[in-house]
């Protein structure tokens, strides 16, 4: 079964997810997901808190297989391992 | 003149020509008046580059100097700064550049080196402590930056330094950058085919022995530690440490503010190929590289087995943009790849990205057919492997390389004058990567920097209001926090000017630019007090604000010398004609009439004159810039 490979690369968001460890591993189904759909699989297998606060949303940005998807609506096809990385807005100049 | 603190007071100088080196001494008169490198340089300039010096001719110098606070326990205190006439611009060029050479030159005993005249044959020079040599550099002569670095390393000894110049610099390609420790790279505007024209591949410095005392060390050293702390706690630099540059990349995605395709889109499908963020979920990161002094460490050291294997540091935002979104290529692998052949040639990446992205659109309109075939390939948006042959023949000159290494401005004309309109280029040098028609504050600041639309002038990044810190500087500049955000016009002008002036300020302290204009962890009051500590000079932030707005002056009455007026304030012909469009469907365009509004804005809180842009001599009177009045005079009346 493909695995969900969760990668939260900022510490805030570890902190406001309650969430035990920065990585995770969780198997999901091959089949197709909307985005929201697989970042509350992949946040159940680690974190207290599977959703994303309000106030944080707009800041917050969520890359499946490397690409950044802004609605978490959209709908993504899972054939193999998954890579989700959930990082916030840098201000790097 | 009395004993200075904190500098030497010693200004190198090296005549090719005559093949002469003297030193010339300076006093707490010039560094009160200038703070440091940037400006003293700015003054020298007026002082030897006579305003009809062709680039590459004799009567161009070169200028290289360390900060005031380089060498002290200041952080983020390594830069060094260039200035030179540029041959992409025609004009006065400055920059900055990381890595430890400047803290070399110091602990050598020089502030600054001036480098003057025209080699006969291929030389370098070569400095350490009173030793100064020109030597000869044949041998290097055609040598790629790295493989020179390490030579020269092995020779003088690996406590040395280099600033040296590549392949393009010696072939005088008008991008040809200045590199110093291999990966710090003075880019823009062709201070490297300036060296290259005077046959000089570089300068070593060698261990030094020498140190600068400071005025007041036990109060530098509290300021420096409580700038430690602030840098540690700051949120901006804390993602730039861990992402590095191209953390920016996300941000500006959203805001549409990314430009794509020659910048005509603003946001991007594949941008997370770009971010910083993605080259540590990828596994291209082994390690941050950090300038000398800097506790942030930026840049990124990166790896791929693919493209024949590189490992390198980069790429920053700009080059992950420049060659990545710009010319649509979401190829990370080949990016990388890119941004280290663009390291070991010297060349700027951002008008290396600019002129490909002209290209792929002049060739997708119809143009320049012939050159699928020298390339063996088609040249369309993201063919990696005919952007890695195209930087190449740059590099070289061979071919259609030969026309792109003119840069943007030169190539559109010689093609056909029509494909000058999607050439992001104003005044020779090519658009830095933010779509300045949504991002207003740094339109205005594009259009007055007198490098060209660029962003290492004015760096207004405070107005997207990514932090909490940017929008409390912007209620700061503008009255209200409501300011900040992108697409908005109110106090564009006054966030300018701030930017401007303490630009000029950290640049001449040896400051990186990112502890108080992208990241906020000191600012122009705390720099006064480091700057009479370290100094023993007296100062105020109203003073040392001053200094900056001096040093911005003299650099607009130099450029007015040179030829420079108010319609030479502008930008690209796309940023100013055609609309972009957001993500969410919202369409800004820029206008002349906008320009005008903002121009007149600003030359009235700078007290220059509004129909000319040259500065009034009351102005430059009360900044003791006097001997530049009779040239303002001159301008003012014609």
């Amino acid at each position: 079964m493909p695995q969900a490979l969760l990668t939260i690369l900022s510490e805030r968001l570890v902190r406001l997810l309650k969430c035990r460890e920065s990585k995770s591993e969780v198997p999901v189904e091959s089949g197709e997901y909307m985005v929201e759909d697989l970042l509350l699989i992949a946040l159940g297998s680690v974190c207290e808190s599977r959703s994303i606060p309000e106030n944080s949303d707009k800041e917050t940005f969520i890359a499946v297989n490397g690409r950044v998807y802004y609605d978490k609506k959209e709908r993504v096809k899972v054939d193999g391992d998954v890579r989700i990385t959930l990082f916030e807005v840098g201000a790097g100049g | 003149m009395r004993v200075v603190y904190s500098v030497h007071g010693k200004i190198l100088h090296v005549d090719l020509s005559s093949n002469k080196v003297w030193i010339e001494k300076y006093g707490d008169d010039l560094l009160s008046r200038y703070a440091g490198s940037r400006g003293i340089e700015a003054k020298l300039y007026w002082d030897l580059v006579p305003p009809d010096a062709h680039p590459f001719s004799e009567k161009n110098v070169f200028f290289v100097g360390s900060g005031t606070f380089t060498a002290t326990p200041m952080p983020s205190s390594g830069r060094t700064t260039v200035a030179f006439k540029s041959p992409a611009t025609g004009m006065y060029f400055k920059a900055s550049v990381g890595g430890s050479f400047g803290l070399k030159l110091k602990h050598n005993g020089y502030d600054l080196i001036v480098v003057r005249g025209k080699a006969e044959k291929p030389v370098y020079i070569y400095v350490e402590n009173d030793y100064v040599d020109i030597l000869p550099a044949e041998r290097y002569w055609g040598l790629d930056v790295r493989t020179t670095h390490i030579e020269l390393l092995r020779k003088h000894g690996y406590e040395s330094e280099t600033l040296l110049i590549g392949p393009a610099g010696e072939k005088l390609v008008k991008f040809a950058s200045v590199n110093c420790s291999v990966y710090n790279v003075a880019a823009r505007g062709g201070g490297g085919a300036v060296l290259g024209s005077k046959l000089v591949k570089g300068i070593v410095v060698g261990k030094g022995e020498r140190s600068i005392a400071l005025y007041n060390p036990k109060r530098f050293l509290e300021l420096a530690m409580k700038a430690v702390y602030n840098i540690m706690n700051d949120e901006a630099l804390i993602a730039t440490a861990k992402f590095g540059t191209a953390s920016a990349t996300m941000g500006l995605d959203k805001t549409s503010t990314l430009p794509v395709y020659n910048f005509r889109k603003s946001y991007w499908e594949h941008a997370y190929r770009n971010a910083g963020e993605y080259y540590v979920e990828a596994g291209y990161l082994v390690g941050r590289v950090g300038c000398a002094q800097c506790i942030v460490s930026c840049h990124r050291h990166t790896k791929t087995a693919k493209y024949g294997g590189v490992d390198t540091v980069g790429p920053e935002y700009e080059t992950s943009n420049a060659l990545g979104g710009n010319l649509g290529n979401p190829d990370t692998d080949a990016l990388i790849k890119m941004n280290d052949l663009a390291n070991i040639y010297g060349m700027d990446t951002i008008s290396l990205g600019g002129v490909l992205g002209w290209f792929l659109e002049t060739y997708e309109k119809g143009y320049l057919k012939n050159v699928a075939e020298e390339l063996g390939t088609e040249p369309t948006w993201g063919n990696v492997e005919a952007l890695l042959r195209l930087i190449e023949k740059i590099a070289r000159r061979e071919g259609v390389g030969d026309l792109l290494a003119e840069g943007t401005a030169v190539a559109c004309e010689k093609v056909d004058p029509e494909t000058c309109k999607w050439a992001l280029q104003a005044r020779g040098l090519e658009h830095s990567r933010v779509e300045t028609r949504i991002a207003r504050a740094y339109a205005l600041a594009f259009a007055l920097n007198p490098r060209g639309p660029d962003h290492l002038h004015t760096e207004t990044f405070a107005e997207f209001g990514f932090s909490e810190a940017a929008k409390k500087l912007i209620k700061r500049l503008t009255g209200s926090e409501e300011n900040a955000g992108v697409g908005k016009d109110t106090g564009r002008p006054e966030i300018v000017v701030w930017h401007e002036d303490i630009y000029a300020v950290t640049d001449s302290l040896g400051l990186c630019a990112f502890i108080d204009t992208a990241g906020y962890a000191v600012d122009e009051f705390m720099l006064a007090e480091l700057f009479e500590a370290a100094t023993g000079i007296e100062m105020s932030a109203e003073k040392l604000m001053r200094c900056g707005e001096r040093i911005v002056t003299l650099e607009r009455i130099i450029q007015v010398r040179e030829g420079r007026t108010r319609k030479d304030d502008t930008l690209p012909w796309r940023i100013l004609n055609e609309p972009i469009t957001t993500r969410e469907g919202v369409t800004y365009k820029l206008s002349k009439e906008w320009f005008d509004v903002m121009l007149n804005k600003y030359f009235t809180l700078r007290k220059w004159d509004t129909k000319t842009g040259v500065p009034l001599p009351e102005k430059l009177r009360e900044l003791g810039l006097d001997f530049t009045v009779q040239e303002a005079l001159k301008h003012l009346s014609a």
